[in-house]
């Protein structure tokens, strides 16, 4: 993927942490456990960001990519089988689109540079982890996270997959029971 | 590059209003959500009969309804007369209305049209 060539300014997990938190104050989405992905992405983006445009693609167009993120542009598109697995509830398909929104808030031009040589990047420089945590931070906040007490609980409440709920669990340094 | 046309927003703006996802609409209209977005990014032509049927599923009165018309006319990419790519929006408008009137003459009519075309630009 195109991203790939990119490097973003290095972002910290509580530096993202911090910007997922003031989207959901923007949003008004502040108290809310289960953050209604599809609604965010097509009734309130739209509100809260001039010239926003939201827009769902077709396979051909977008192939292997789930979704498809232009900062500059502040367009978010998405794969249409991905687009309705999210309506659905799916918790792959609604990581996916917040880590869109992760993109759109985090990779504005002055922040995203064309990689220069083939140095690897470090996790935190690059877009696509940021995006990543962002989507995690978004869906799971510190606070409501360490209430929820199991991954089973986890999945539950946020919407999200097994997986996602055991990274942030890690990210967090929680020790739930029976989970590595 | 996705800019929505005048007739994306109106649309996007109902959709907002009522509280429908892209889906929904899609769904009511009997269409799927990547050619409703495609429309309103004017990637793809508005189709003859898309806007009545928004009319009449979603109900819009009078006023909403003829905004969404006129804003239709105005994101007409395919015109049966061709407009220089300067034309500014309101040239496309006026081009768009001429070329819907064009849709409902009569064969005799565009027949007529055809051979005045003919007389004045040989």
């Amino acid at each position: 993927m195109s991203n790939l060539v990119f490097r973003a300014r290095p972002l910290s997990t509580a530096a993202i942490g911090a910007t997922a938190d003031q989207v959901r104050e923007v949003l008004g989405l502040r108290d809310v456990r289960y953050v209604p992905v599809p609604e965010v992405l097509e009734l309130l983006l739209p509100k809260a960001l001039e010239g926003y445009v939201f827009r769902v693609g077709e396979h051909e167009e977008l192939q292997e990519c789930h979704g498809q993120t232009r900062p500059d542009e502040r367009e978010i598109c998405l794969r249409d089988d991905v687009y309705q697995r999210m309506i659905g509830g799916a918790g792959r398909d609604r990581l996916t689109g917040c880590h869109e929104i992760g993109h759109l808030v985090l990779h504005q031009t002055p922040y995203l540079a064309r990689r220069i040589g083939e140095q690897p990047l470090k996790a935190f420089e690059d877009p696509e982890w940021q995006a990543n945590c962002f989507a995690g931070s978004l869906l799971m906040p510190e606070r409501f996270f360490r209430e929820a007490g199991s991954v089973a609980v986890a999945i539950e409440m946020f919407g999200v997959t097994a997986d996602a709920a055991r990274h942030r669990m890690r990210q967090l340094k929680l020790g739930w029971e029976g989970v590595k | 590059m996705a800019r929505l046309t005048p007739f994306g927003k109106l649309l996007r703006k109902h959709r907002i209003d009522a509280g429908l996802l892209l889906k929904d609409m899609a769904d009511r209209l009997g269409r799927s959500a990547p050619f409703l977005s495609a429309v309103e990014t004017g990637e793809k032509a508005i189709p003859a009969g898309l806007v009545e049927e928004i009319i009449n599923e979603f109900a819009l009165n009078g006023e909403d309804a003829a905004a969404l018309r006129a804003a239709a006319e105005q994101s007409k990419k395919e015109f049966k007369i061709t407009v220089g790519k300067t034309a500014t929006d309101s040239q496309r408008e006026v081009a768009a209305m001429f070329a819907r009137r064009f849709n409902s003459l009569s064969a005799e009519d565009l027949e007529q049209f055809k051979e005045l075309l003919m007389k004045r630009h040989g």
